[in-house]
């Protein structure tokens, strides 16, 4: 049994938290274990423990020491951890490898098994064709004999056909002189009726019932002749009844039905079928009509005579129904809707050989694939089939049906009604608010998605408008409220704060025009966040890139979630923000408006800031945090939005970004480090080498093919000529118009001539770095350039803006802080603080 | 950032069907995504120039494919019916495949791939089932084209198909591959209805395709004079142009056309009887096969867009399409296509193959052309291909957190 004395888990909460403070007043600490702020200690603790076990001088380490028996626990504990795992791990590769020789030993057995059994199929092959060989020169005989015999009853059927010609007119002639017989026959039998016949009727025979008779009698005649009349005449009068008997049935098979023809108020149809109107018939009264059976037909699958058969959500009726007047449709029934027609034709010989007579009997099959929609695990359900013959005469089956449904899970933004997510309604009612101004092409698929939002209260869609344009169609369909604005009116905090004060739900999202929601639960998993904490005041999703989004656009929106360290959905918060490093402190507050949430009270106290040109999301964000609020960021769903963008934009939209989160995050510390040029025309010189430097880099490139298309040769030979060493000048002829023409435009509003630079420029090794964490993009996500070379080029260029504005940022800030801002800074700073 | 490999029976550039295109698609908006995505497929009848032999039986190609890189491999021995290839499986380790995730597109020639993959690398597979293959090599059609609706373990296929016994080690196999993936996913409900009434009762995901919109245009609508109806797909039977072709003979009227885009060998018997039916009647154009890139110009010449198919219709990319460039779909009522294409609201559907019910369907639309606009009207864009791409995104997550 050990005596050491292990610390308490008391100790814990005090020994975590006396760390946190150290780290949050430590920046070198946050830069070195970022991780930390979002809750992942381990690294911070295995340095505590090092720290106090002397293994490394710190300031600090007496601060430590109080809980040194702690860290170096907590430390151990997850050194023994890490190795346990690596253990499992060589043990689990272990047993991967010798599953692998076991099934590489299997695989070997098998394809010695397979070469065996292919060999004896080749003998057996061989044999099966001899023997057909042998069958075809049996076949060519036959066949030769076939043709002779062939020839001879062609001449004897020619001859056939001769002689059924002059039967035909005979019988035509035959046929004449009978109908006169049967006709003054029939006058005879009416009269013999009325005088001499009561005396063979039995009594009590109504007239009508005579007329009927007579009716039978006069069909007998037409139908089979007279011989047949008398014979069956003869037969009743013996029994005392006159009445035509129907003709015997054929012998059904169990659960085949017969129908026949018959009115149809006198048929159990459903609606669709009783409305159908039979034709008229020969005789006056249709009803004292006696005719064989019209309709036979059966149901295969599923059972419907007995208990309720089981069947999965999604099965086919089949079966066989014939006539002999032909089918004409099989309609299928499911409690009492219907389901269209059932596929016919299909091949039944087993029907056939039961009912040769039936010309339709060979292809008397029907099938049916019956779909019932989700709901508890079994149903019941009725369901019926109809059939329709070619002379209106109907027959049904019918019977009932328990559908088992099947565990099918419909993922988000299914197309299908996902049952389950419907009923879990995220509570709170939800409005949107949506800013535009120019709406884009496909601003009404944002509108169609939100619109669709499933798991959610009714949702108000608000549009706040700001632009010429009419979007009042837009408000019928899709029950949205539209608020025009006056262009000029529009500010982003403002025009937030606004449609936050217009709504009327619970929570307040706002999506910008140009975003398109990528679940159909976007708003429910928001909320459901929201719901999860009272202190969580705001919630963010994720933005997706277009399939239309170039590479620069697609890497900076990889950058910018790396750079958060946002993988997966986090409620995030800090105690102490304003001593986080500035990276720390935008990962914790960062709420993109591009799709954001907030509740509507909360929002309504704190509100966005006015007056905010950009970042108002992020200002919002680090004000509800220092206020102990907490921000949701979600990873698992998201909007559909990215740009492409000129290189100049990236020029203008980074030297904001710079200058509007030194402000938000205070990163002074870097615009001293970076924008201490010494004038602005040394600056724009250096900016010129660079520009140079890399027109020579991408001419050097397409020479070489882009190195054959290999990613290492390409950017190591960017890297060869961003090194020191003079490069001849290009006047700045970028790759890029537009880029060229926005760094004449700085040249020209600073009035510089650009004069070759000579000695290290470390713009250079700041473009290099830039560079860098393109080239770890693009090698994680594309194995090669083939394809994607002139996009390559174009991303380099866009890179290079985005570089350019951050400088010139970086170097205004110096100015400022420095109380060093001349007319031509200022005026400099209007112009790429424009078209933004 | 994950490598997620996809397997697929066949690719661009030879192949350009739908489960391929679903492929390429995905492939490419992971990748968007950060991603690193691979294509591996199988090539049927390789150019020997371009390929090099790997082992005696397996044949291998590396090229790129709209950024996409691509293995493709052949095998001397495969059966197409087989669901595990040995010869491809021998050749795994060879082909040095590195991912994180395995994802069929199609198991067609391939699938052993992925199961020596998560047997041996325990790496986990994710199956999208495109079409009813796993459970019937011939669509669920007998030899008469007459629907079948599953193989009641291999026993139906050889009474109805004549098929040899082997098809009852077909279906274990099916069976074993299906049991196997961490994930199934499905585009409809129909098809995750099809395997669990053949008794293949898992939990499946359904994730309805989505469509890259980088290359849609929608026009605007103008009411045109003539009615255009539209057929975009493979020439073969059980597309059932067949049905379209007879049903449009039978309205005479001089205000339609029948444009029909599609690709089949001149030589093949259903193309030169289709032809046949159609030649007497000069408002129909036969225009063959497109390249990706003018179909904003063959889907503005039509006015609604026919799927006339006679089988089960798993959830067709060109009805999609068709929807995103606001076209008006009318459809057999089979399949996955009913959960879309809603009679009367979308589009107009009739009841496969019945001929008549299609006349009825294009005399309505030429008597009353104005239906076209009302049905316009109703059409909600489809799904994007980013929406698919989120939630397989989540789905390889799931399997493989970061």
């Amino acid at each position: 049994m050990s005596n050491v004395a292990l610390p308490h888990e008391p100790d814990r909460s005090s020994a975590v938290s006396r760390l946190v403070r150290l780290y949050e007043s430590r920046k070198d600490l946050q830069t070195k274990y970022p991780e930390a702020a979002f809750g992942d200690l381990e690294n911070l603790i295995g340095w505590a423990a090092d720290t106090v076990l002397k293994s490394r001088k710190d300031r600090d380490a007496r601060t430590l020491n109080a809980y040194a028996a702690w860290y170096v626990h907590s430390a151990s504990k997850q050194e023994l951890e890490a190795r346990t795992t690596e253990l499992e791990s060589a043990r689990g590769q272990l047993e991967a490898t010798h599953a692998r020789i076991l099934y590489l030993e299997d695989l070997k057995s098998k394809l010695e098994n397979n070469l065996e059994a292919r060999t004896t199929e080749l003998e057996s092959a061989r044999g099966q064709l001899e023997a057909t060989h042998a069958r075809i020169l049996y076949l060519e005989d036959l066949k030769s004999k076939l043709e002779n015999n062939l020839e001879a009853r062609t001449t004897e059927l020619r001859e056939l056909a001769d002689e059924r010609e002059v039967i035909a007119n005979r019988l035509h002639y035959t046929q004449a002189e009978l109908d006169d017989i049967k006709a003054s026959f029939g006058f005879w039998l009416t009269r013999f009726y009325g005088s001499r016949l009561d005396r063979f009727l039995p009594g009590g025979t109504r007239r009508g019932e005579i007329k009927r008779i007579v009716a039978n009698g006069a069909r007998i005649i037409v139908k089979d002749g007279l011989r047949r009349f008398f014979s069956v005449a003869w037969q009743k009068a013996r029994i005392g009844n006159l009445a035509v008997q129907r003709e015997p049935s054929p012998e059904l098979p169990s659960g085949v039905v017969a129908r026949d023809s018959v009115r149809p108020s006198t048929v159990e149809t459903g609606p669709q079928i009783s409305a159908v109107t039979p034709k008229p018939v020969i005789f006056p009264e249709p009803s004292t009509v006696e005719t064989g059976p019209q309709i036979l037909m059966k149901c295969d699958r599923p059972p419907l005579s007995g208990e309720p058969s089981g069947v999965s959500s999604c099965f086919v009726v089949e079966g066989w129904v014939i006539a002999q007047e032909g089918v004409s449709e099989v309609k299928v029934f499911l409690d009492g809707k219907s389901l269209g027609s059932a596929s016919m034709g299909l091949s039944r010989p087993d029907v056939a050989r039961a009912f040769p007579t039936f010309p339709n009997a060979e292809r008397s099959g029907f099938m049916k694939l019956v779909t019932v929609e989700g709901g508890a695990e079994r149903t019941r359900h009725s369901l019926k089939i109809v059939a329709e013959g070619q002379n209106h005469a109907l027959a049904t089956i019918e019977g009932r049906v328990v559908v088992e449904h099947s565990p099918v899970e419909a993922i988000r933004t299914a197309d299908h009604a996902d049952k389950d997510a419907q009923l879990e309604v995220a509570r709170g009612k939800p409005s949107v608010v949506v800013l535009t101004e120019n709406p884009p092409a496909d601003f009404e698929h944002t509108l169609q998605r939100l619109r669709d939002q499933q798991g959610i209260e009714e949702a108000e869609i608000i549009i706040v408008n700001s632009g010429e344009e009419d979007l009042s169609h837009l408000s019928g369909k899709y029950q949205a409220r539209i608020l025009r604005i006056r262009p000029e009116e529009f500010e982003h905090g403002a025009t937030r704060n606004f449609g936050a004060q217009e709504s009327t739900g619970d929570y307040v999202f706002f999506i910008t025009d140009d975003a398109i929601p990528a679940s159909r639960y976007l708003l429910r998993d928001m909320i459901r966040c929201l719901n999860g904490d009272e202190t969580i005041a705001g919630v963010t999703a994720r933005q997706i890139p277009r399939s239309d989004a170039d590479l620069m656009a697609c890497q900076a929106i990889w950058w910018h979630y790396r750079m958060l360290e946002l993988r997966k959905d986090r409620v995030v918060w800090s105690a102490n923000l304003d001593n986080l490093i500035p990276r720390l402190k935008r990962g914790i507050c960062q709420v993109d408006d591009v799709c954001s949430g907030f509740r509507r009270d909360l929002l309504l106290e704190h509100k966005f800031a006015i007056g905010q040109r950009y970042a108002e999301d992020l200002e919002l964000g680090m004000r509800l945090v220092r206020r102990n609020l907490k921000i949701g960021q979600l990873f698992s769903v998201g909007v559909i939005h990215s740009h492409n963008r000129s290189p100049s934009y990236y020029v203008k939209r980074t030297y904001v970004d710079i200058k509007t989160l030194s402000r938000l995050l205070r990163t002074e510390k870097e615009e001293l480090d970076q924008g201490s040029a010494s004038s602005l025309g040394t600056l724009l010189d250096a900016i010129q080498d660079v520009c140079d430097r890399v027109c020579v880099a991408i001419d050097h490139l397409r020479a070489s093919e882009f190195c054959g298309g290999d990613v290492d040769g390409t950017f190591e030979t960017i890297r060869e000529h961003l090194k020191d060493g003079i490069v001849p000048a290009t006047g700045l002829k970028l790759p890029s118009q537009d880029l060229s023409s926005a760094l004449k435009e700085v040249f020209s509003i600073v009035a510089h001539t650009p004069t070759q630079r000579k000695g290290h420029n470390p713009l250079c090794v700041q473009f290099q770095a830039s560079v860098d964490v393109f080239r770890s993009w693009l090698t994680e996500t594309h194995e090669g350039l083939e394809g994607i070379e002139e996009p390559l080029i174009e991303s380099l260029v866009k890179l290079l803006g985005a570089e350019i504005g951050r400088w010139l940022a970086h170097h205004y800030l110096y100015c400022r802080r420095s109380r060093r801002l001349t007319a031509t800074m200022k005026k400099l700073d209007r112009f790429l603080s424009e078209d933004v | 950032m994950m490598k997620v490999l996809f397997l697929v029976h066949q690719f661009f550039p030879k192949s350009y069907m739908g489960t391929e295109r679903f492929t390429l698609d995905l492939a490419k908006q992971a990748q968007r995504m950060g991603y690193n995505p691979r294509v591996l497929t199988y090539d049927r009848s390789p150019d020997r120039k371009q390929f090099e032999k790997l082992t005696d039986n397996v044949l291998v190609r590396h090229y790129r494919y709209a950024g996409i890189p691509v293995t493709a491999v052949h095998s001397r021995i495969a059966d197409a019916i087989e669901i595990f290839d040995h010869s491809v499986a021998t050749a795994v380790d060879m082909l040095k495949l590195d991912c994180d995730i395995v994802h069929i597109s199609h198991p067609m020639w391939v699938a052993s791939v992925a199961r020596a993959l998560k047997q041996v690398r325990g790496i986990p597979v994710v199956m999208t089932l495109t079409d009813s293959w796993l459970l019937c090599p011939r669509g669920l059609l007998d030899l008469g084209c007459r629907l079948c609706n599953g193989p009641e373990a291999g026993a139906r296929c050889i009474r109805c198909c004549r098929f040899s016994s082997k098809i009852k080690s077909r279906y274990e196999d099916a069976k074993t591959l299906f049991d196997m993936a961490d994930e199934v996913v499905v585009a409809s409900r129909f098809v995750a209805n099809l395997f669990i009434q053949n008794g293949w009762n898992r939990k499946t995901r359904i994730v309805p395709h989505g469509i890259d919109y980088s290359n849609v245009q929608v026009a605007e609508c103008h009411e045109r004079s003539r009615l255009t109806l539209g057929f975009i797909g493979s020439i073969a039977w059980h597309k059932g142009l067949h049905v379209l072709v007879k049903a449009f003979r039978k309205v005479p009227d001089d205000d339609l056309r029948l444009r029909i885009h599609g690709s089949e060998s001149e030589s093949s018997d259903y193309y030169r009887e289709v032809l046949a039916l159609a030649r007497p009647d000069s408002r129909i154009s036969f225009l063959g096969p497109f390249q990706i890139d003018r179909l904003p110009d063959v889907m503005r010449d039509i006015s609604a867009l026919v799927i006339p198919s006679t089988y089960y219709e798993p959830y067709p990319l060109v009805m999609l399409i068709s929807l995103a460039y606001n076209v008006p779909v009318i459809a057999s009522n089979i399949g996955g296509i009913p959960e879309v294409i809603r009679d009367g609201i979308n589009g107009l559907t009739f009841e496969p193959g019945n001929v008549d019910d299609l006349v009825r369907v294009i005399r309505q639309l030429a008597d009353r052309p104005q239906i076209l606009q009302m049905l316009r009207s109703n059409i909600t864009a489809p799904r994007r291909t980013e929406e698919e791409a989120l939630d397989y995104d989540n789905i390889y997550r799931n399997l493989k957190p970061a």
